[in-house]
């Protein structure tokens, strides 16, 4: 069997299981269709986590971020597991308030309507800017083992991911664990193949300081002897590039980026709810920790498959002449995520950091399902990463979906424009919500602005500058108003969101580190958003009157 | 509890977790800024460098949160908190 016959007969059991378990754990009221089960263990809720956690951004994209970017990526990996950090300091304080999404919270703190469809507005839009990322994921997977362009591709991840949103809410705790079991195998059984077909190491952290053997030297066309890096750092240096191992973006951008992704985190709203599956604050302590502790052990193999699979480029692409590319890359060609444009006319595709010379273009969202070709492993290893990418995309889209589908039918039909919303209708008009979500980040993720990790990057960048401060503000500091919330969060939301647009939508050729304000990229920007916020929030909420009864009392 | 205990154990509380997020902030920033000098060190092959980067600032993370969950909870756990 190829590869993609594996994909389809994994994929096929993949939605077979999830067919099932959805139908078993389908909600029976509301209440359960929002967050099911309150009673399981801290390190089973952790892992549920974790699975939800586990997107396409993370499983798909951010090693072929990192594999693009070298050190300077470092602050994707920062940024996504520092968040949980932040996470567990807020989790006390903000249990007091026995909320389910940052939007609830900040219609309890803050009493102002003002303020909450400003919330609203803001979650739904980083919620949809997220589905963007999710779509584009399984759009990369579909493209290339049906053999059709991107496009193609996302066509058919959107229908994927609106099958589901129509299918069944949240799954319930027993379901994501599954799942998480799924993708870190997905995940990490062939990145170990792949670490142990190249250096003899099994763990994939480990042989990537370990000396290539006889067998991994040859495939990538170096002298053993030498670790990956040494190879890639050498690579790099012959072919006009910086070295692999040292940065070069602006140091204020890779901090910024770090930042915004941690402040993200703890102002994305589906973690928090997943998290507070426990009823006690310590036990929603310990599930935070547990679940950066499963997201750690993807995160520390990533630097490995970034690093062997950029080798496995370099090596099999350097100087070949195009007529006799490797399989994969004539693969992937046909999805239109890897080009070779012959520009000195003699055949041979040539990789180069110099200006005008480089001749091949290999999307950073492809290499993580191309690492285990490159190192020549069966085919069913190939379709076991594709089954997990799809799995973790269609996973990060239905815990947002989720997100916009309350947001829509609870906070803004029920609680704010209609009160006795029947239960029913309630259902209706969140799955409403939700299909035209999918269809708007569908038309969007066609051309995304950016790899899959980056899109995904842009909306915790936005949740960093419109929900967290509103979150951090609410829990801290007595005097902040509704008034001061909704125009913090505004402000926050535009300046980052118009940055955003500004260097992906309207002047794209600009974007770089010479035209980016204070070397910080649409990426980072968040973190300067965020102080936007917070600055607008207190003036304002010190120039108008105090609110009438801050705290928990109130519920 | 009496208030002054009240207050002491809630400001002890916001101390630490004062702590914990200034050590996020460091080990962010240590991960982002920490040049190429370190890199002349090999431990295990990586440059050392580029693993505190890629590797040693996830496990430090890891360790922050579990050492954070066992602090607040004993904090938590102590007689009126």
């Amino acid at each position: 069997m190829n590869a993609a016959t594996w994909t389809c007969v994994l994929v096929a059991a993949l939605l077979a299981l999830q067919a099932v378990v959805g139908a078993w754990a389908r909600a029976r009221s509301v209440r359960r269709y929002y967050v099911a089960d309150r009673m399981v263990p801290p390190a089973l809720v952790g892992m549920a986590s974790a699975a939800e956690w586990i997107s396409a951004a993370s499983f798909l994209s951010l090693a072929g971020l990192l594999a693009s970017r070298g050190r300077d990526g470092s602050a994707y990996l920062v940024g996504w597991t520092g968040g949980f950090v932040l996470l567990g300091l807020l989790l006390g304080p903000l249990r007091r308030y026995g909320k389910l999404s940052v939007p609830q919270f900040v219609a309890e703190r803050y009493g102002a309507a003002g303020a909450r469809l400003v919330a609203l507005g803001c979650a739904v839009v980083i919620s949809l800017v997220y589905v963007v990322a999710q779509i584009r994921g399984a759009g990369v997977v579909f493209a290339r083992f049906l053999g059709v362009s991107v496009g193609g591709g996302v066509a058919l991840g959107t229908v994927a991911i609106l099958a589901q949103a129509l299918l069944g809410g949240r799954r319930g705790t027993s379901s994501r664990v599954v799942q998480y079991g799924v993708v870190a195998v997905a995940f990490l059984l062939p990145a170990a193949l792949v670490s142990l077909r190249l250096t003899g190491q099994a763990v994939p952290a480990v042989g990537l300081g370990a000396p290539l053997d006889a067998d991994g030297a040859a495939l990538i066309g170096v002298a053993p002897g030498q670790g990956v890096l040494q190879v890639l750092d050498h690579l790099h240096l012959g072919m006009g590039l910086a070295p692999y191992t040292s940065g070069v973006r602006p140091r204020a951008d890779v901090v910024a980026t770090a930042l915004a992704l941690v402040a993200g985190t703890a102002g994305l709203p589906h973690v928090i709810a997943r998290l507070f599956a426990v009823p006690r604050v310590r036990d929603a302590r310990a599930s935070a920790s547990w679940a950066l502790l499963f997201v750690a052990l993807l995160y520390t193999a990533a630097p490995a498959v970034a690093a062997f699979s950029r080798a496995g480029v370099l090596g099999s692409v350097q100087d070949v002449p195009h007529a006799r590319a490797p399989a994969w890359f004539a693969s992937w060609e046909a999805t239109g995520l890897v080009q070779f444009t012959d520009r000195d006319g003699d055949g041979r595709m040539r990789i180069s950091g110099r200006e005008g010379e480089n001749e091949v273009r290999v999307d950073p969202d492809v290499l993580v399902l191309a690492a285990p070709e490159m190192a020549g492993l069966p085919a069913w290893v190939v379709g076991l990463v594709a089954t997990g990418a799809l799995a973790a995309a269609l996973s990060g889209a239905a815990g947002l979906l989720a997100v916009i589908g309350s947001a829509v039918a609870r906070d803004l039909g029920k609680s704010t424009l209609t009160p006795n919303l029947s239960e029913r209708n309630e259902q209706r008009l969140s799955r409403t919500a939700a299909v035209l979500a999918v269809l708007a980040a569908g038309r969007i993720a066609v051309h995304p602005p950016g790899s899959v990790a980056q899109v995904a990057a842009l909306a915790f960048g936005l949740a960093a500058a419109s929900l967290f401060p509103a979150l951090v503000a609410g829990l801290f500091w007595k005097r902040a108003s509704g008034a001061g919330a909704a125009a913090g969060m505004a402000a926050g939301f535009l300046f980052t969101g118009g940055y955003i647009a500004f260097f992906r939508a309207v002047r794209p050729d600009l974007d770089g580190p010479a035209h980016w304000w204070l070397g910080i990229s649409p990426e980072g920007i968040g973190a300067v958003g965020m102080v936007v916020a917070l600055a607008v929030l207190a003036v304002v909420s010190l120039r108008v009157a105090a609110p009438p009864s801050p705290g928990p009392s109130a519920g | 509890m009496t208030d002054d205990e009240e207050v002491a154990n809630r400001r002890r509380s916001v101390g630490y977790g004062g702590a914990v997020l200034a050590a996020l902030v460091a080990v962010a920033a240590a991960a982002g800024l920490v040049g190429d000098a370190p890199d002349a060190v090999r431990p295990g092959g990586a440059p050392a460098g580029f693993w505190l980067a890629e590797q040693g600032a996830v496990l430090a993370l890891a360790a922050l949160s579990a050492v954070h969950t066992i602090v607040a909870n004993a904090l938590d756990r102590r007689p009126g908190a």
